[in-house]
């Protein structure tokens, strides 16, 4: 029996597919986001290579690691399991540090051309015939940067918990984990406010630039402007200087990783963070902002006829 | 039975005049081909339908579903083939006709194959698997009508879907439409300003310009008796004039009838409307006046003929006292 054949054939089973609709929108955008040998390059050698260094100095005690934790504890003895946690607060904090530009460059390549490229191959009637509505579209695209995120930013940073618990002599693994569930929650709680904030100024400059490197340059120029503002509000009192300091969205995201390890160590210098409740709301903001650009073109395609 | 109807439907953009004036007008079974001169307001009648556009006033129905309301549902149910090019980026042909499959609800699986099936009925099977930005003109309006029919929809919206196509790939393209009107029952609205291509495949004409509808008609009625007849005689005119009138015969103008009058010799030639188009008393008028009749030859009227009468009509008249050429879908609506 012949299964396929050329010509025009009726389709029989009309049943629509279960999935969310916004799945397939994922997929492509992420696809087409994440190909390229020389960003795979650039992935593995920014993030991986600060995993296995920090990785390694977690492992031996050593390094600057163990630099930091001298002089945390300005040569007090701690016992082991104090070490363990403090040590690995310190890694945890090190590793977003080292890697700070480079995800913010990650985030620009992965996100800059997700609405731009479909503005600019005037894709968007292809999406507003089909059953689908504005979110789906929205989240489709948004969860791109997100998930190149999950990978970049949250998976590193489980794996150093992972290997710090597995450093633990036999039988102490899980009691380390559960006790140490405030880190979890931590990276879970600073991966939230990170990828939120990345991904929805990524989009927004995506969806305003209609031009992938526009779009990378614009988005280069908030993150740059962002820390500049907040770099020139260190020490600037008031709800005005925590406003400037809260349009860093890296310190945002270190404001919240250090309010959740509840360390107090000198390598984080908290004076010269933001708020939570700044963080949070530049964040929310921007997600509401990115919303709005996104589901607005993604209503009519008036703005691209 | 209505595919479209519109009723009372403007839509501006900003603060320009508006595209579309308190149109209404329904567009029936079959192909309906949309006719108009650039600017008139064709594409965006098709995307305020399909919901593409929001902000207009009046009302659209897409079988019978609410063009604001029952968007989805609409979408469900219709293909449409953009006038620009819209594709999608760094895919391959199939894999973009694949993908719309998914957002139409079809599985990932059933999506493939729709997606290989279409190529192929569209003549791209050579090129399944090349960017889609590599596509010439023509491989491309094949790609999006491909799109448009991935999912099997029982409306196609095409809008000016040859431009830019060579000749042989534009009969193959109206060969295709016509096989999926005519074996595939598909109902299809044929945006278009070339008049030959949509004489070729379309059943019904609805003309558009400025906003307005100018007129609607059924190319079939086009094609039937007009009930007027290119007389062409030789004898003395006013005589056989006066005995055509006598019988009722409407004569037109002379300045209506191309090459009237010969004054080299006594042949002449006149556009005449007898009574029920028989040509009867047109024989015995003749006859009554010893005139010589060369040629009695039935007026058909072409599409370009009517178009332009349309056209040039809509740009001294107002739509409403315009005098369509024929009743047909939707010429009731469009009045």
């Amino acid at each position: 029996m012949t299964v396929h054949a050329r010509g025009y054939r009726p389709l029989k089973d009309r049943r629509r597919s279960k999935g969310l609709r916004f799945v397939p929108i994922f997929r492509e955008a992420r696809r087409d986001a994440m190909r390229g040998v020389l960003l795979l390059v650039f992935r593995l050698l920014c993030v991986l290579l600060p995993l296995i260094l920090i990785g390694f100095f977690l492992y031996f005690q050593s390094g600057p690691l163990s630099a930091i934790l001298r002089q945390t504890t300005g040569g007090m003895q701690l016992d082991e399991l104090t070490t363990a946690r403090e040590t690995l607060s310190i890694a945890l904090l090190m590793f977003h540090d080292w890697t700070a530009l480079w995800i913010v460059l990650l985030s620009l390549f992965v996100g800059a051309g997700v609405i731009a490229d479909d503005l600019r191959t005037r894709a968007l009637p292809l999406y507003l015939v089909r059953p689908i509505t504005p979110i789906d579209y929205f989240l489709g695209k948004w969860l791109v940067p997100v998930s190149a995120l999950v990978v970049y930013v949250l998976c590193p940073g489980l794996l150093l918990v992972l290997l710090a618990a597995s450093m633990r002599p036999s039988g102490e693994t899980w009691a380390f984990l559960v006790d140490r569930r405030d880190v979890i929650l931590a990276l879970l709680h600073h991966f939230a406010v990170l990828a939120v904030g990345y991904a929805s100024l990524v989009v927004l400059v995506s969806t305003v630039a209609r031009r992938r490197l526009s779009a990378i340059v614009l988005g280069a120029l908030v993150f740059l402007g962002g820390s500049l503002i907040a770099g020139s509000a260190m020490g600037v009192k008031g709800p005005l200087g925590d406003a400037a300091r809260a349009t860093s969205l890296y310190a945002n995201a270190q404001r919240v990783l250090q309010d959740g390890l509840g360390s107090s160590l000198p390598y984080a210098q908290r004076a010269e963070l933001p708020s939570t409740t700044a963080a949070y709301v530049v964040t929310g903001a921007l997600f509401v902002a990115c919303a709005v650009a996104v589901l607005r073109r993604a209503r009519t395609s008036e703005v691209v006829s | 039975m209505a595919i479209v109807t519109v009723t009372n439907l403007t839509k501006a953009y900003g603060r320009r005049p508006p595209a579309l004036v308190d149109v209404s007008l329904e567009f029936r079974e079959g192909v309906t081909g949309l006719l108009g001169p650039n600017g008139a307001g064709k594409s965006t009648l098709l995307q305020c339908v399909l919901g593409l556009l929001r902000d207009f006033s009046g009302r659209a129905t897409v079988l019978g579903l609410d063009a604001r309301r029952q968007r989805l549902d609409i979408r469900r149910r219709v293909g449409y083939m953009p006038e620009a090019d819209a594709l999608l980026p760094r895919m391959s042909g199939v894999a973009s006709c694949r993908f719309l499959a998914q957002l139409s609800g079809l599985s990932r699986r059933e999506a493939l194959r729709r997606a290989h099936e279409c190529l192929h009925y569209v003549g791209l099977t050579e090129h399944l698997y090349k960017s889609a930005e590599e596509y010439s003109t023509g491989m491309r309006q094949r790609l999006k009508l491909a799109q448009a029919i991935v999912h099997d929809p029982d409306v196609l919206f095409l809008d000016e879907p040859v431009s830019g196509m060579d000749p042989q790939g534009r009969e193959d393209f109206l060969a295709l439409v016509r096989g999926l009107a005519k074996e595939h029952g598909k109902h299809v609205i044929w945006s278009s300003h070339m008049l030959p291509d949509v004489q070729r495949v379309a059943d019904g004409i609805l003309v558009l310009q400025g906003g307005h509808v100018r007129g609607s008609f059924r190319l079939e009625d086009l094609e039937g008796a007009t009930g007027r007849f290119d007389v062409e005689g030789e004898g003395h005119a006013m005589p056989f004039l006066d005995a055509l009138a006598t019988r009722g015969v409407r004569v037109e103008p002379e300045d209506a009838t191309p090459g009237a009058l010969d004054p080299t010799s006594l042949r002449f030639r006149r556009i005449v409307q007898p009574p029920g188009g028989d040509a009867g008393p047109v024989f015995e008028a003749a006859h009554a006046t010893a005139t010589i009749l060369r040629a009695v030859t039935p007026v058909v009227e072409r599409l370009e003929d009517v178009f332009h009468r349309l056209i040039d009509g809509g740009r001294m008249q107002r739509p409403e006292t315009l005098t369509l050429p024929a009743a047909g879908p939707g010429a009731e609506a469009a009045r």
